[in-house]
This record gives structure tokens, sequence and C-alpha cells, in this order.
């Protein structure tokens, strides 16, 4: 689905004319308008869905408030005639913004080549993350049945029955969430996926520590000892995987999710804390805890990574200073964290090199 | 059974003609508006199955028409619910007489899915070089679970099957930026790996190598009956089975495999999982055009049509002669 189509019901009271005089600017594929008989003007816009976010900007700028006004975005499946070349916005409207620019903002500017930053609209991937990133009882339901799947995977040494368990996955939305949040300086939506991760971990973890105590713990399994072993490897490919998440959730591929969901699982890595913590192996389950953070770390500094890459902003002058401050404010938190934790794979790896000795 | 929303503009004054060169298809409902600029939008609610035939007779009567265009919308549901009979649905007896019976998406959705992921974008190659990190961490660590999730990322079979509907399709243009996304992909994903294995010294016993590096008889089979089974999923609207088929007849992981071993200096071992990625590369391609032959994917106009049968072919005759060729490869290989 490479196309989306815009439908603008505006009151007719706003002038249709002065938008129609502003879409012009935009290469939209086709528009039309259409009268409804309570004297709303509906307005047709089709367009290539990375496009759609300049459009639905100036939309939102000038019919913002008004009683009556809605933008709704739906998926189209193809078109005819197929639209030839790229569509490109003509320049203006686009680079009115103030520039007291901080020197890392200049610097996602210029590795944001264009290509890269065609994505679908900040709306969309808002609407699809929010939606993945609420605590309701379906989502504790997930996740106290996907810790048992892999609770029983990861005893059992059964990869088919692990990699179910990944994919069931409810851990990595919130995780994408709150990265989203972050550079939208979305306070209501940090909170929620701040609260849903922290629902789902300790639901995960409890779930976990009860199998833990009363089943047998047998830690030569191969599948428990994997996700206690923990190296730089793990940094990277965690790294590598967070990115091509977020790029898909930023592109809308939905199969591609799937594969970093099992790329850089967290659920495995928790569920085998808990087991080996109830079962009284610490050394390994620091092992496990110690993956499960460095994952859950790099999911989230690749997730802000990229979406500032791609320029994802909001628009309202308030919010822009507020994304600001709290982009600043986790880069630093995550980076730390993630300095900290490689220094304790390093520690923990001499560590384990002496008891070998 | 699902719905697809058909929109179309037309000028003024076609509301009957259309009305009439509907009647005989699969039509469940009709509606018009008048919209601005003297054009009239008309919506069309069709199965999906029955949406080619209706797309392709709107195209040929009307595409000549000044502020033709027409676009396709997924639709979740639909009340009152549409009966479904044997034929699938068939409002009266005589109507569907003109629709040709078809179980997948029409042509233009198809094209529109298959060419977005088949360009050689920056975004594509981000992807081939992260997953091919991802492809090699996971052999390295012998994690299963990783190199599943390297498979499922998947970049490498979106061109694949671009370049088999270029095929059947006779579209130049698709299988230039086909090839070109797969020659690219392929060639970074071998430096990226080869950078890996030159970097790291690994044992090429771990399992995940060993199982990489040898083609066995019934991989081809393995890989053709996956490659078939991808084609119709692209082609129908599970894209749930996708997933499957990446895992089964996977790309990335004998090419990260053959890189690692290339950058390590085990050049017997790195041939072996050319070899393998090259039969699934050849089988993925054969079952592709198969595929979408058998289907019945072909250009709108006839005289495409024919050249384009010309083509398709010639180029299941080049795949089968390069899996024969690869076939000698491997026993003659095994020899030595």
């Amino acid at each position: 689905m490479a196309y989306r189509l815009i439908i603008a019901m505006i009151p007719i009271s706003k002038s249709g004319n002065e938008i129609d005089e502003l879409l012009e600017r935009y290469e939209v594929l086709s528009m039309w308008r259409a009268e409804s008989p309570e004297g709303q003007l509906i307005l047709n816009i089709l367009i290539r869905r990375e496009k759609t976010e300049a459009i639905l900007n100036l939309l939102q700028k000038q019919c913002a408030g008004i009683e009556g006004f809605r933008v709704i975005l739906v998926p189209v499946e193809a078109s005819i005639p197929i639209p030839e070349g790229p569509v490109r916005i003509l320049p203006g409207e686009e680079k009115e913004e103030d520039r007291d620019t901080i020197i890392l903002e200049d610097l996602v500017d210029m590795l944001g080549s264009k290509e890269l930053v065609d994505r679908l609209s900040r709306h969309e991937i808002y609407a699809d993350i929010s939606d993945i990133s609420r605590v309701s009882n379906v989502y504790i339901v997930m996740i106290i049945l996907s810790s048992l799947v892999a609770a029983i995977g990861v005893l059992n040494n059964n990869v088919a029955v692990i990699i179910g368990a990944m994919v069931i996955a409810p851990l990595f939305g919130p995780n994408m969430a709150l990265s989203l949040a972050t550079v939208l300086g979305d306070i209501d939506l940090a909170k929620n996926a701040l609260k849903t991760n922290f629902t789902g971990i300790v639901t995960a973890l409890i779930i976990s520590l009860l199998i833990g105590l009363f089943a047998v713990v047998d830690i030569s399994v191969p599948e428990l000892l994997l996700r206690t072993q923990v190296g730089l490897g793990s940094v990277t490919l965690a790294l590598a995987s967070g990115i091509v998440g977020a790029l898909a959730f930023t592109r809308g591929f939905r199969t591609t999710l799937v594969g970093v969901m099992v790329a850089v699982a967290l659920l495995p890595p928790l569920v085998s804390f808990g087991l080996l913590l109830g079962s009284g192996n610490f050394f390994l389950a620091s092992g496990a805890l110690l993956l499960f953070l460095v994952n859950m770390v790099c999911i989230n500094l690749a997730g802000l990574l990229t979406f500032l890459i791609q320029r994802i902003r909001p628009i309202i002058p308030e919010k822009v200073k507020r994304a600001k401050k709290m982009t600043n404010i986790a880069l630093i938190i995550w980076i730390l964290s993630l300095l900290i934790f490689i220094n304790m794979i390093l520690l923990r790896r001499g560590v384990f090199d002496v008891i070998r000795l | 059974m699902t719905l697809r929303l058909i929109e179309m503009s037309l000028p003024k004054g076609f509301k009957e003609k259309v009305v009439d060169l509907l009647n005989e298809y699969n039509v469940i409902e009709i509606m018009d508006f008048e919209i601005s600029n003297g054009l009239t939008l008309y919506k069309i609610l069709v199965t999906t199955e029955d949406s080619e035939s209706v797309l392709d007779q709107l195209e040929k009567s009307y595409s000549h028409l000044e502020g033709f265009r027409i676009f396709i919308m997924p639709v979740q549901a639909s009340i009152p619910r549409i009966e479904e009979n044997n034929n699938g649905i068939s409002i009266s007896e005589d109507k569907g007489k003109n629709s040709e019976k078809s179980e997948r998406i029409s042509r233009e959705e198809l094209y529109t899915n298959v060419r977005s992921i088949s360009k050689p974008t920056r975004v594509y190659f981000v992807m081939v070089i992260l997953s091919s990190l991802v492809a090699s961490i996971g052999v390295l660590n012998n994690n299963v679970a990783v190199i599943i999730g390297a498979m499922v990322i998947a970049p490498l079979l979106g061109p694949n099957m671009g370049l088999s509907l270029a095929t059947v399709l006779r579209d130049y243009d698709l299988a230039l930026s086909a090839l070109k996304s797969i020659i690219l992909g392929v060639g970074t994903a071998i430096v990226i790996s080869f950078i890996v294995g030159s970097l790291v010294s690994f044992d090429p016993s771990i399992p995940a190598i060993a199982l990489r590096t040898d083609v066995a008889i019934a991989g081809i089979f393995l890989a053709f009956a996956s490659g078939m089974a991808g084609s119709i999923a692209f082609t129908t609207d599970v894209s749930s089975a996708l997933i499957g088929v990446m895992v089964a007849v996977a790309l990335l992981p004998p090419l990260a495999v053959f890189g690692l071993l290339l950058g390590a200096g085990y050049y017997y071992l790195a041939i072996g999982a050319f070899l393998l990625f090259l039969v699934n590369l050849v089988c993925i391609n054969l079952s592709g055009v198969l595929t979408f032959y058998v289907q019945r994917i072909k250009p709108l106009h006839t005289w495409e049509a024919l050249s384009a049968y010309k083509i398709t072919y010639l180029a299941i005759g080049i795949w089968i002669f390069l899996l024969i060729v690869l076939l000698a490869l491997i026993q003659i290989r095994k020899i030595i």
C-alpha cells in the first residue's frame, strides 16, 4: 500500500479556496472537492504515503480548532494510471522554522538525506504505535501467556517455542512508544509507555520467578545458557536490529518487524533471568539480566536515533521545546546506561575467566 | 473473501455507460457523486477476486478520458453481509460471465506492493547492511533465533519478486530497478560479512555455519516449494504466510556465511555456502515466474501480453539452465 487518501472535512466557514491555493504547492497525485448538504467542504487528496506528513501539517496548522474539522487517512492499495516519477514537494512553507538549532540537530540534518526521511506521516506512526502500547487486560494476558510459553521453551530447549514467544512480543511496542513520545515531546504517551513497560516486565518476572521456584531448572540446557551469555556482539546486534525495527515502524513494513522481534527479543532473557533467580543460580541470572537490559537500552537508543534522523518532530511550538529537552535527557540517560552495561559486560567476562582458570 | 472499494473519477455524463458496462460483472454496489472540476466520482464495491477483471474493463474503456483516475482501497467489512455461494458471489445468473475467476489480488495492487519493495533506495541498503550484521552475529554465536530474525527482515526477497513480476508483465523499468537492487544488495551483504569474517576469528565447524555450506538435492525442492508458496502469498492477502517462506528459503544467512568464510580464508567451505545461496536465488526466481504465469498475471493489452509470454518462456528457460549448471557445479565440487 504505497498510497494514502487524505479525506479532510472542513466547515465552509473556513474559505476552501485559501486551502486549495496552499495545497497547489504540493504536487499531490489527485485531488477533488465535494460539498456535503450540511455545508461542509470535503477534500479528497491522493498522495504517496511517504509524502503525507507535509499536507497533514498544513491542514492541521490552517484548520486546527475549527469546530467540525477532521482529517482521516485511508490506505490505498493501488492507483491507475501509475503515478510517474517521484512527487516532490515544492520548496517553501517547510523552511521557515527558527534556526536556533543545537549542534546535534545539524548533525542529524546532515545524516538524514532526503530519501532516508521518506516515511509515513507522524500521525500514522503515532496511531500505529500508541495502539500497541496501552496497558489493557489483553496486554497483561498476552504477557502472562508469552512468559509461560517462553519459560517452557527455555526449560525444554525448544527453539521453535522460544521463537513463538518472541513473536508474541508484547514488550517491543511500549519501548518504541517511549522513543516516539520522547522525540514528539508527548508526556502522556511517555507515561503510558513507561507504565506499560513496567507492568509487562514485572508480570513476566513474577511468572518466571514462580516457575523457577517450583520447576527443576537444568542449567546445562543450551538455550538457557545462550541467554546468559552477553558480549559486545550482543550490543551491536541489539543496536542494528533496533534501528531496523524503528525503520520498519516509520515505513510501515509489518513483516520486517516480526524479524526484529525475533532478533532482539526482550522476553526470553527476562524469563531466563526469572527462572535462574528462582532456582538460585545467581551468577548466570546476572548474565540474563544484563542481556535483557542491554537489549532494552539498545532498542530505545536505536529507536530514538532513528526517529531523530527521520526528523519526526512536533509542530506546536511549546511541544518543540519540550521535545528537544526530553530528547537530550533521554539520549544522555540511554548512552550513559549503555556505557555502564558495556563496562559490566567486560568486568563480568573478567570474573568468568578467573572462575574458569 | 475480502472486499475492495474502487474509486474512479470521470467527466460528467458517463453514468449510464458505466452502469451498463459493469452490469456484466460481479459488482456489489455502485455509487456516484458529483465532485469539483466537472467530474463524477464512482465508488464501486467488488470482491478482491473480481477486482482485476473490473479494473481491466474500466481502464480499457476510459483511460483516454481527461480526469480519469482509479484507486483501490481495502475494505474491512460490509453490512449487510455478502452471501457467498460456490462460485464466490454472483448477483444474478448471467452476471459474472465476464468475470475471470481468479483467487488473487488484482495486477495493479500486486504491482504497487511489489514495486515499493524492489527499489534500490537508501533505506533498502540500510536494511541490507543491518540484517547482514544481525545474520553474521547470529551465525557466529550459533543462535538460531537471531538467524531466524535476520531471515525475516529479508530485504532480498522483495527485489527477486520484483524481477519475476517484471518478467511476466514485460516491464523493463521494474526489471532494471529490481536487478540493480539484487546485485547491489548481494554485494553489500558480502562486503559486510566479509569484514566481520576477517575481523573475528571463529571455528567453521559451528553447526549454524556447517549447515549452510552444503547443498543437498532436497534443498532444491525446498527452495522451489517455498518460492512458490511465497509467490502465492504475494498474490493473495496472506502476508503472514510470507514470514514462513522467508524463513524456509532464506537468502541472507547463506550469503552471510559465504562472506564470513571468505573473510576468514576458508575458501572451499565458502564456495559451498555461495552455491547454496545461488540455488536458493535461482529457485525463488524460477518458482516466482512460474507461479505468476500460472496465475495468469499478464499485461492489460493483448499485443503486450504476446511479447510478455515470449519473455516469460525465455526467462523460465534461462533459470532452468542456470539451475542445471549449479547442480553440475555442486557435483563437481563434491568430487574435488
